[in-house]
């Protein structure tokens, strides 16, 4: 395994959670690259894309083909999977078992939702109704209506968002509004997918794991060995019913065979049955056969034990021998019996019938080593199979009907109480990815906005604007700790509620430019001629500045305000989306966090955001001018006849600051879009 | 508008585009400078894109824009550009000599 440092964005954003700064190439990865070369010589490159796009992200992953096995989990060990493969919970669970099974049932569907669409709409728009088809007959998406399951699906995300994004909650903005919102920001960003399939694979693994309530072990065992006995039933059948059409008896069906199989109650008495029904006599007629048949036997085995006992005596010596006479007088009576019954022509008959119908039956197969032959062998496994299915059907009566046993209760239990932690993890799983995305995102769009930072300082360093450097410097701490503060060592993330909610407020009170100006000179280090801090929000900012303090701040602002702004919002924006529930989140565990103030105190009055928007609407339409991926979402939205109204722009530049506009994350790279200029 | 920029590309043209950036990202990918994600989403950028690119001068626009985001795929944009030069230079050559031959003659 090598390791090579990765001097990109995975590099900052390591460094920024205050981890390693190599990222680890393995092997897998090597290999996997030497299949692509493969595919690039041999298909070319539109392949070579085609096969990377297919491959699943690297490590555990989820896909919603396994949504049928992870429902199935659920229900308090009351769910299974049928034989078309769908989960299914029993008709006896009890409600609390199917409370938990349609609970977490309905979460599975959700999630498997937007994944498929997800999955659908990162192919280009040509090849989505494909996809869509070749999904739907893996029977991984119910609806046979595409547009269904993508408004579906968006609503899904629509309302996760709405978390970090109020205004999606708006009423008056129209549903279909912000499904297209959310298709050509977020819902195109691969992390996202990547993340939700992750979560996914995360609760399938631990779903796998869940304690077994043992009584249902026991039942799910009786069923499968009564549906295997079963199959062997049915296969004997099958297989005597083609003995005897071989042997051109066409009287007696699969279905005559099972009845008869059914109504005797041993091997002998279901061959006699069938014997009969095959000679075409009836039951005393085949008694009488039988016993005709039986004679010779009989008699070889009298005269055998005769012999034994009496050795080589003569008639005359064994009948003055005790029990001599009786011995010798059984054996007559039976050969006395056997000329007589012979003599019957219709005895006689049927003798002859036996002979030849029934013997090549009985002596098919029959080999040294198969002395029963294909069908006393067919016969004997039937009623195998028969007394296995009788036993197994009074055991799934019998667990059926006790009630559960206290150890099973508790397992039964412990089963559910863990079920509903996969519950929560079922339901976060979608807003966990959301805020995952969203603060990545952040975390590396504020890396290069710092880089940038540090390359507009040196430059004003080379200018000998050591003044305005200073300022510079001022403002950009500020920036990295006044609203969200990470501490690298201690690694500590404090949100500081009430310095982004007054900052924010300020803004739209006193507008961009004043309120920059205010806001800059509060952390620029001035002090009056007499060394005193300026006070920030009274000064006259024309006349208690003096010019050389003017002048670096003019240059301050120009260079950093639009960071400063984008920032800020940023900050408001993903700060609002960190509720008493999202504190719990995955990510989280990344650094600790705490609160500083409450979320109230980012709260904003309805007035308050009207003058954001006299404030900043002109701002926020530029920056949008400048984003071709923005501008590809207002075309859409007017084609819809949509009006571009201020909170639909503010969310769309919020969304573009976040750096999920466009696919991939184009702001990494893209300077400038998105800025307040 | 550049007569030459604007011309539409060949689909034997995009096929070698598409080849030249595969390999670009295989070289990432064997070399460790190109993570599995970037690759996956430089993918999805690629096939979104590259297949609605007609003209020369969108190609150019796209294979711009593909650099900025992955710095890996910049030489594929150097090397095209370099071709073009050269095609621009014969042209251009021509254009000259044709002149030269017009006041020759």
């Amino acid at each position: 395994m090598a390791e090579v440092t990765v001097p990109r964005v995975e590099k900052i954003t390591a460094l920024s959670y205050g981890g390693e700064s190599t990222v680890v190439v393995n092997e897998e990865m090597q290999e996997y690259a030497k299949e692509l070369r493969r595919i690039a010589q041999e298909k070319g490159g539109e392949e070579t894309f085609r096969a990377r796009l297919q491959r699943r992200e690297g490590g555990a992953t989820f896909s919603t083909r396994e949504s049928e096995i992870l429902k199935s989990r659920s229900g308090g060990g009351a769910a299974g999977v049928n034989e078309e493969g769908k989960a299914f919970i029993r008709q006896d669970a009890q409600p609390e078992q199917r409370a938990s099974y349609e609970e977490n049932a309905s979460l599975i569907e959700r999630n498997s939702r937007v994944l498929n669409y997800l999955e659908i709409l990162a192919e280009p728009s040509e090849r989505q109704q494909e996809k869509f088809e070749a999904l739907q007959k893996e029977g991984r998406v119910s609806t046979d209506d595409f547009s269904k399951l993508k408004e579906a699906a968006l609503d899904n995300i629509v309302t996760e968002l709405q978390t970090w994004f109020p205004m999606l909650g708006d009423p008056a903005m129209e549903q279909k509004n912000k499904r297209i919102l959310v298709e050509d920001t977020i819902a195109r960003d691969p992390k996202l997918r990547a993340k939700i399939a992750q979560k996914m694979a995360e609760a399938r693994d631990f779903a796998l794991k869940l304690p077994e309530v043992k009584g249902t072990d026991s039942l799910k065992q009786a069923e499968e060995r009564k549906k295997a006995a079963e199959q062997t039933l049915q296969q004997n059948i099958r297989e005597i019913a083609e003995l005897l059409r071989d042997k051109g008896i066409t009287t007696l069906n699969e279905a005559t065979i099972g009845a008869i199989l059914k109504s005797r109650a041993n091997s002998s008495d279901a061959q006699i049955e069938i014997f009969r029904q095959i000679l075409g006599i009836g039951p005393e007629e085949m008694q009488t056969t039988l016993t005709l048949l039986e004679l010779p036997t009989q008699i070889a085995q009298a005269e055998d034990t005769l012999q034994k006992r009496f050795g080589t005596m003569t008639t005359a010596q064994i009948r003055l021998r005790p029990g001599g006479k009786d011995a010798l007088d059984q054996i007559d009576q039976l050969k006395q019996r056997l000329v007589t019954m012979s003599g019957n022509p219709a005895l006689g008959q049927h003798l002859r019938n036996f002979n030849t119908v029934i013997v090549p039956i009985l002596t098919q197969g029959k080999t040294a080593e198969n002395q029963a032959g294909v069908f006393e062998g067919g016969i004997s496994s039937a009623y195998t199979a028969r007394t296995t299915i009788g036993r197994a059907e009074r055991e799934i009566a019998q667990i059926k009907s006790q009630s559960p046993d206290r150890e099973r209760l508790n397992q039964q239990l412990t089963r559910l109480a863990e079920e509903g932690k996969l519950t929560n993890a079922l339901e976060s799983v979608l807003s966990d990815s959301i805020a995952e995305v969203l603060d990545e995102r952040v975390v590396e769009i504020r890396s290069l906005e710092q880089k940038k930072q540090e390359q507009l300082m040196e430059d004003k360093a080379k200018e000998n604007k050591e003044g305005v450097v200073a300022v510079m410097r001022n403002i950009d701490r500020a920036m990295r700790t006044n609203w969200v503060n990470y501490d690298e060592i201690t690694r500590t993330k404090t949100i500081r509620a009430l310095n982004i909610g007054n900052d924010v407020r300020f803004l739209a009170y006193y507008g961009r430019d004043e309120g920059l100006k205010r806001l800059f000179v509060r952390h620029s280090g001035f002090t009056d001629e007499n060394g005193r801090t300026l006070d920030w929000k009274h000064i006259n900012l024309e006349t208690d500045l003096n010019a050389d303090q003017k002048e670096q701040l003019d240059e301050a602002i120009k260079a950093q305000g639009e960071t400063f702004i984008s920032k800020l919002f940023a900050d408001f924006f993903t700060s609002r989306g960190i509720t008493d529930r999202t504190l719990g989140l995955k990510i989280f565990g990344k650094y600790a966090l705490s609160y500083e103030g409450t979320l109230g105190d980012m709260t904003l009055k309805e007035h308050e955001w009207v003058l954001l928007e006299k404030n900043f609407g002109p701002s926020i339409d530029s920056a949008l001018e400048q984003s071709r991926e923005a501008k590809q979402v207002f075309t859409k939205l007017q084609k819809e006849g949509i009006a571009k109204t201020f909170k639909l722009k503010w969310l769309l530049w919020l969304l573009l600051i976040l750096g999920v506009v466009g696919i991939g994350g184009g702001m990494l790279a893209s300077k400038g879009t998105g800025s307040l200029g | 508008m550049d007569p030459v920029l604007s011309s539409p590309i060949t689909e034997e043209q995009k096929k070698k585009v598409y080849d030249d950036l595969a390999l670009a990202m295989i070289d990432g990918m064997e070399q460790g400078t190109f993570s599995d994600e970037e690759s996956r989403a430089s993918a999805e950028f690629v096939l979104a894109k590259l297949g609605t690119v007609k003209t020369e001068q969108e190609l150019f626009q796209f294979l711009e824009e593909l650099g900025k985001r992955w710095s890996i795929y910049e030489k594929v944009l150097l090397k095209l550009k370099g071709q073009k030069n050269n095609q621009i230079d014969q042209v251009k050559l021509q254009e000259v000599k044709n002149k030269l031959n017009q006041l020759i003659q």
